[in-house]
Order: C-alpha cells, then sequence, then structure tokens
C-alpha cells in the first residue's frame, strides 16, 4: 500500500487539531465524520467537535495555500459536504473566511492546488503545525490566554505573589507555588513568550507568498489575545526591573528589551489585521513612583520615571508650538529621575536643552543645567567608566557623582 | 509533475516509541518516504530546551538537502530540567539500544503513516547523535554505558554544538532554558533556581558527573589504541556564548569556533548559516567512508 504525501499530510494536521482528543486510527476521516453526525444539530451542545473541525478545516486551507497539501491527491466527498456545511453554519469568528476559501476549493470555484511549490513555505508550514501542536497541548496556557482570563485587577494580584523577588519568582518556576499559593502562570508565562517569538520568526519563511503570513496569523487564534498577554508580561518586566537596586546587566536587558520589541511588532501586525485589539497602557502614577521609592524599590521607581518622562515627550509632537507647556513637568520627572540616577536624568535634559530658557521655573533651568554639567564632567574625568552594567545603576552613581545628588538636590523637609 | 515528487520525507510527526515510559512524550520524527535510508540522526536537546523550538530549522535543512544528508531524524524531547544527567543518559542509552538494533518494530512503524510499514529487519548503517548543551553530556554518557557489540559502535558518531561537557554558568543555563530573557532581572531567578533543581549540579564545571564523564571516556580511549571514535565528538562552540565553558574535552578533536552566534543561534541554522549543515555532511561522509572500508575489509 502507498499513502501519498497529502494523505500524510491530512492526517498530521487532524491529528494537530484534535491533539486534545486523541483517538486510535485515521483522525481526518473521524473528525469529518463526527462533524457530519452532528451538523443537523446545535453546535453548542458539542464545542469539542464543531471546534476540533474548524481547527481542521483552517489549518487545511492554510496547508493548501504553502503547497503541503493538494487536494487532487485526496477522496474529498465526505470532507467537501463537512466543510459546506460549516462554511454555512452561524459561527462567524476571525478564522471563518478559512473555511469559507478551502469550501470554495472543494466546489472547484478555485483551485485544488498551488501551480508550484515555494520550499521556504511548505517548511515553514511544518514548523507551524508544530508550534500549533505543542501550543494546543499546553492546557496552561490555553487557559492562560483566555480572553476572560485577563482581568487585569485580578491577575495584578495573582502574579505579585511571585514577582516579589527573584527568589519568590525562581520558587514560581519550579514548583508552581509560592508559600502555598499557585504561582503557575509564571512558567506558563515564560513558555508562551516562545510561542509568540516562535510564531513572529515564521513570517521570513512565509514571506516568499503574499498574503501567507497573515492567513497564519488569523488561523493562530490562540495568538489573538496578544495585546493582553503583552501587557500582563511587560507587567513582570517592569517588576523585575526593580528587583536589582544596582540596575540590571546590560545584557539582560537589552535581551528583554529585544523580546518585548518582538511581541510588539507581532501585536501591532494582528491589530492591523484585526486579529487583535489594543489595550490601554496604564502609565505609572507619580504616587505609585514615590511608594516605590518609599518601600526601597528604586529600580522600580526608576523605571516608572522613565515610563512617565517618555509618556511626557511623547506629547510634544502632538503638541506642536505648544510643548512648552509641558516643559516644566518633563524637567521635573527628569529631576526627581536624577536623584536616583543622574546618568539616565542627563540623557534625557539633553533632548530639550536648547529650550531650558524657556522653563517657567527657575529652579528647574538652573537643576537641570547642573545634572548635565555633572553628566559632561564626569566624561571628561572618566568617572563615568565605573558603569559596567546597565550603566544606569544607583550603586556606581556616587562614583560618577562624588558629591551626591542629595546634597545637589536637597529635598524639602516635607518630602 | 505531481507537487510533491521532490519530496523525501513524510510530515514530520509524534515519535511513538513502543517501550516509552513518557520520557520522548513529545518527540518528533522525520522519516524518508523510501526504505533504503541508511542513516539516523538523533537529536538530543539541552537543558530546558525542546524538539521543537532547539532543533526548528533542522527539518528543512534535512528534507532540502537529501542528496547528501538522506536520513531519517529523530528529535527527542525529555525533561531535561527535573531529573539527574545520570537518569536521563540512563533513558538515552534504553532508546539508543532500540534504535540501533530494532528500531522499525520499536519506533518506526508506529511513527509511519497508516498503511506503511518498514520490515523488522530493518537496521540503520550509521547513527549521528547531534547534541545540544547538556545533551552532549547525556549522549556520551549514554554511549559510554551502552551494552553493544561494536561493530554497532563503529557506526555510530557524536556531534555537538556548545555542548556543557566541560561545565556550564549554571546562572545563565537557567536563564536560557526557562526563557528568562524578557526579565531584565533574569540572572538573579536563574541564581535562585539554582536551589530547586536536581540537574544542575551536574553541570557544574568540576561536578562529580563531568569529572566521571571524562574519566570514562578516557579509559575507552586508551582501551581503543587511544581512539575511540564514537567517543571521539566533532564540537562546535559559538563566538557569543556566555553558558558553557569552552575547553577541549577528553580525546575530542580541537572544536571548530563559529562566529557571530551564541548558545543557543549555533543550532539554528538558516540560508546564511550554513554550518550545521556542513557539519552533518562531513560526519556522515567520514562514516560512510568507515562503512565502504569495513564492506572492502569483509570482501
Amino acid at each position: 500500500m502507498t499513502v501519498t504525501f497529502s494523505e500524510a499530510a491530512l492526517e498530521r494536521i487532524a491529528r494537530c487539531a484534535a491533539v486534545q482528543t486523541p483517538s486510535r486510527g485515521p483522525v481526518a476521516t473521524a473528525l469529518t465524520d463526527s462533524f457530519l453526525q452532528r451538523t443537523s444539530e446545535v453546535h453548542s451542545f458539542f464545542p469539542s467537535v464543531w471546534a476540533a473541525f474548524q481547527r481542521f478545516t483552517t489549518l487545511l486551507e492554510l496547508g493548501v495555500s504553502a503547497g503541503y497539501v493538494d487536494l487532487d491527491d485526496l477522496q474529498t466527498t465526505d470532507l467537501h459536504q463537512a466543510v459546506s456545511a460549516l462554511s454555512n453554519s452561524a459561527w462567524p469568528d476571525s478564522t471563518a473566511i478559512l473555511v469559507r476559501e478551502l469550501s470554495e476549493r472543494l466546489d472547484g470555484t478555485a483551485p485544488r492546488r498551488i501551480e508550484t511549490l515555494d520550499p521556504s513555505a511548505f517548511h515553514g508550514y511544518a514548523a507551524f503545525l508544530a508550534l500549533t501542536e505543542e501550543v494546543f497541548q499546553d492546557d496552561e496556557f490555553l487557559e492562560f490566554t483566555r480572553p476572560n482570563a485577563w482581568r487585569q485587577a485580578q491577575w495584578e494580584e495573582d502574579d505579585l505573589h511571585f514577582l516579589l523577588s527573584p527568589g519568590h519568582f525562581a520558587e514560581a518556576l519550579v514548583t508552581g507555588r509560592v508559600a502555598g499559593l499557585d504561582a503557575a502562570a509564571a512558567a506558563t508565562g515564560l513558555r508562551g513568550i516562545r510561542y509568540f517569538a516562535d510564531l513572529a520568526e515564521l513570517e521570513s519563511r512565509f514571506n516568499s507568498v503574499e498574503g501567507l503570513f497573515d492567513k497564519a496569523l488569523r488561523q493562530a487564534s490562540w495568538a489573538h489575545g496578544i495585546a493582553q498577554f503583552e501587557a500582563r508580561v511587560k507587567f513582570w518586566a517592569d517588576k523585575s526591573a526593580g528587583w536589582s537596586p544596582v540596575g540590571n546587566d546590560r545584557h539582560d536587558v537589552r535581551q528583554a528589551v529585544a523580546l518585548l520589541g518582538k511581541l510588539a511588532s507581532l501585536r501591532e501586525r494582528l491589530i492591523a489585521l484585526d486579529l487583535a485589539h489594543a489595550v490601554t497602557h496604564r502609565v505609572p502614577s507619580p504616587q505609585h513612583t514615590e511608594a516605590l521609592v518609599e518601600s526601597g524599590q528604586l529600580g522600580a521607581a526608576r523605571a516608572a520615571l522613565i515610563e512617565q518622562i517618555a509618556g511626557v515627550k511623547s506629547t510634544f509632537s502632538m503638541l506642536g508650538t505648544d510643548w512648552l507647556l509641558k516643559l516644566d513637568e518633563y524637567i521635573a520627572l527628569c529631576l526627581r529621575l536624577a536623584e536616583i540616577d543622574p546618568h539616565a536624568a542627563a540623557t534625557r535634559l539633553s533632548a530639550i536643552e536648547s529650550g531650558l530658557d524657556h522653563a517657567k521655573q527657575p529652579e528647574h533651568r538652573s537643576r537641570a543645567r547642573a545634572v548635565l554639567a555633572q553628566a559632561r564632567l564626569a566624561f571628561t574625568t572618566g568617572a563615568a567608566m565605573p558603569f559596567t552594567n546597565d550603566g544606569l545603576g544607583t550603586g556606581p552613581a556616587s562614583t560618577l557623582f562624588p558629591t551626591t545628588t542629595r546634597q545637589l538636590f536637597p529635598r524639602k523637609e516635607n518630602e | 509533475m505531481a507537487l510533491h515528487d521532490g519530496i523525501v520525507h513524510y510530515p514530520q510527526s509524534a515519535l511513538r516509541w513502543t517501550k516509552d515510559i513518557e520520557w520522548v512524550r513529545r518527540g518528533q520524527v522525520l522519516l524518508t518516504r523510501s526504505a533504503q535510508v541508511p542513516c539516523a540522526i538523533v537529536f538530543i536537546h539541552g537543558w530546558g530546551g525542546g524538539a521543537r523550538s532547539t532543533w526548528e530549522q533542522f527539518p528543512e535543512m534535512i528534507s532540502q538537502r537529501s542528496s547528501d544528508l538522506f536520513a531519517d531524524a529523530y528529535f527527542l524531547e525529555y525533561r531535561s530540567t527535573g531529573y539527574a544527567v545520570a537518569w536521563c543518559a540512563a533513558m538515552l542509552r534504553e532508546f539508543l539500544t532500540d534504535l540501533v538494533s530494532a528500531p522499525a518494530p520499536t519506533m518506526i512503524n508506529a511513527s509511519l503513516p497508516e498503511g506503511v510499514a518498514r520490515p523488522d529487519e530493518f537496521k540503520y548503517e550509521q547513527v549521528v547523535l547531534v547534541g545540544h548543551s547538556m545533551g552532549a553530556v547525556i549522549s556520551r554518557r549514554a554511549l559510554l554505558d551502552m551494552d553493544v557489540d561494536r561493530d554497532v559502535l563503529s557506526r555510530l558518531r557524536l556531534l555537538f554544538f556548545a555542548p556543557a561537557h566541560c561545565g556550564a554558568d549554571v546562572a545563565r543555563l537557567v536563564g536560557s532554558g526557562f526563557g528568562l530573557e524578557v526579565l531584565p532581572g533574569a540572572k538573579l531567578v536563574s541564581a535562585a533556581v539554582q536551589f530547586f533543581l536536581r540537574s544542575l549540579p551536574d553541570l557544574e564545571p568540576g561536578s562529580e558527573t563531568l569529572r566521571r564523564l571524562a574519566t570514562d571516556t578516557g579509559k575507552v580511549h586508551a582501551a581503543n589504541g587511544g581512539k575511540a571514535e564514537h567517543l571521539r565528538a566533532c564540537v562546535y562552540h559559538a563566538q557569543d556564548d556566555r553558558v558553557v565553558i569552552q575547553t577541549d574535552f577528553e580525546g575530542d578533536p580541537p572544536f571548530r569556533p563559529v562566529r557571530l552566534r551564541d548558545h543557543r543561534s549555533i543550532c539554528k541554522p538558516d540560508p546564511e548559516y550554513q554550518v550545521p549543515a556542513a557539519a552533518l555532511r562531513e560526519v556522515l561522509a567520514t562514516l560512510t567512508k568507515r562503512t565502504a572500508n569495513a564492506s572492502e575489509g569483509r570482501m
């Protein structure tokens, strides 16, 4: 007996779609048959059958587009009937268009195979299947990304248990619990980052066929909750940035930024396709920053200040010539940052140095100039060299600024 | 011409080993559509790695280079974080014993598409173990402990990318294995994780596990006139690898340096980075030459 590649591929796709309900024997036939038996029934009675068959058909459509399956090599009578039924059923979601496209191929109104095989797209699809299978086997991740799991206040509260310190995160990662509380989300979230990063990397393999990557993104419904996922992971990154009072390793910071950037690009792509929705980003409030300082979380306070400064700066372009209205607010934040990390503050003040004369508060002008002068002096004398980490820590700052920032910028009694 | 005429392998699918006790439960396999395949390549990931995530580009590389890399490929996935190196090596040894002695009834036929089978007597002429990081340590340990005859051993070869056989910066290994890259405070978590996991002390420089690995390898080399070829690994180390110690291991030829790659990306081939393909080709060529010489010797 010989088995064509397409026959084997069909079975592979079916096993991937039905990974949570493994069965013996040919899975593609079983999936199609059990769907056909239930087409007359309300789909909500058999959600798993419908969901598995929908996953199967959408993966199959993508497979035909990538050249992984040639429908001419397959017996498709039952499949045709089932896909038509699914296509006509009332279950509109973001993947419905893929079902319709497959239905058209099976009707004969669209090509049943691609003309020539593109090796990169072909193997990219194989990698996409492997990723999909792994994701579908990961129940914890699927639960993690389920839309109703995204009540931000709830997960912030839950996640704070393991974000308390590196030791708490490590315990959560290895044992799934922290002091008796469930903390499985730590490991699940890290696995999820890899899934998203791997999905993003498939773009280069699908690029040779126009629209194929977008089609893959449409099929990957598990990825459509990326905005909420990203917000949660960014919350972790922000918290972890504050663990070390002496700043973080430059290499680690660079890696984190690169990975978050990858997530952001993928999110933008999904939003552009109307497959994901942006979440409102909450800029930390000044009160929150002061609370961090009071509790000794200087790294976290520094990160929050930097974010607030970036937020104010982003309004400059919108305000046009009125940007000076925000200048004092910008300088005040930079000066607060200078108390924790003068180097980072000086870098940000340099962007508005030519406009300093327009600051309304004279104290802002003089203190900002002092921060900039100290930064220049430090580099002239080579005192900046001790910055071997990300250059922004508080520890080496005492070397950079022999007269402490406390002396330079004495706080008021009530501060 | 049919669309898939040039495709040498069946679709990549789940590896089903009949004796599995959930050890390679998420392994993958890429089997040729022809039963006349001489070679098996077994991929063993490192600490915290996976069959897909570590070797993602390799199925494409092997499929596309079927003219010089005509082989079945096994991508093992095992629990590397929670078990000691010795236990992982013992399980790999069991798997390899089946692979070299009776692969069709123990793993190939259960993994092939329904309706396709290879004869029970099918055997590979050559087997290459490709290990990354900790995968290199358990591969060599498994070979040292395998109870098979010399002829079988002579058909085996080792190829390592960023091996941890001389020890690793365990904190960085944890960061890489757990995917902590998203946390700016990753190094602190890694340091804390060390208190919890069993396989990590085995990979510290100078550990008893690594010391015994070197001693036992040295003994086998000595018993084989200085060179037991199946234990002489072809090793590649990456320029930007901050995880493993890059020292030559007992009896191995000097390692090959790979520029502009790190601990993970060293085993991520792409159109510009073809070192892994060249390395596999080279190892297979030496094995093929040995097989040819052995055949001539028997004639």
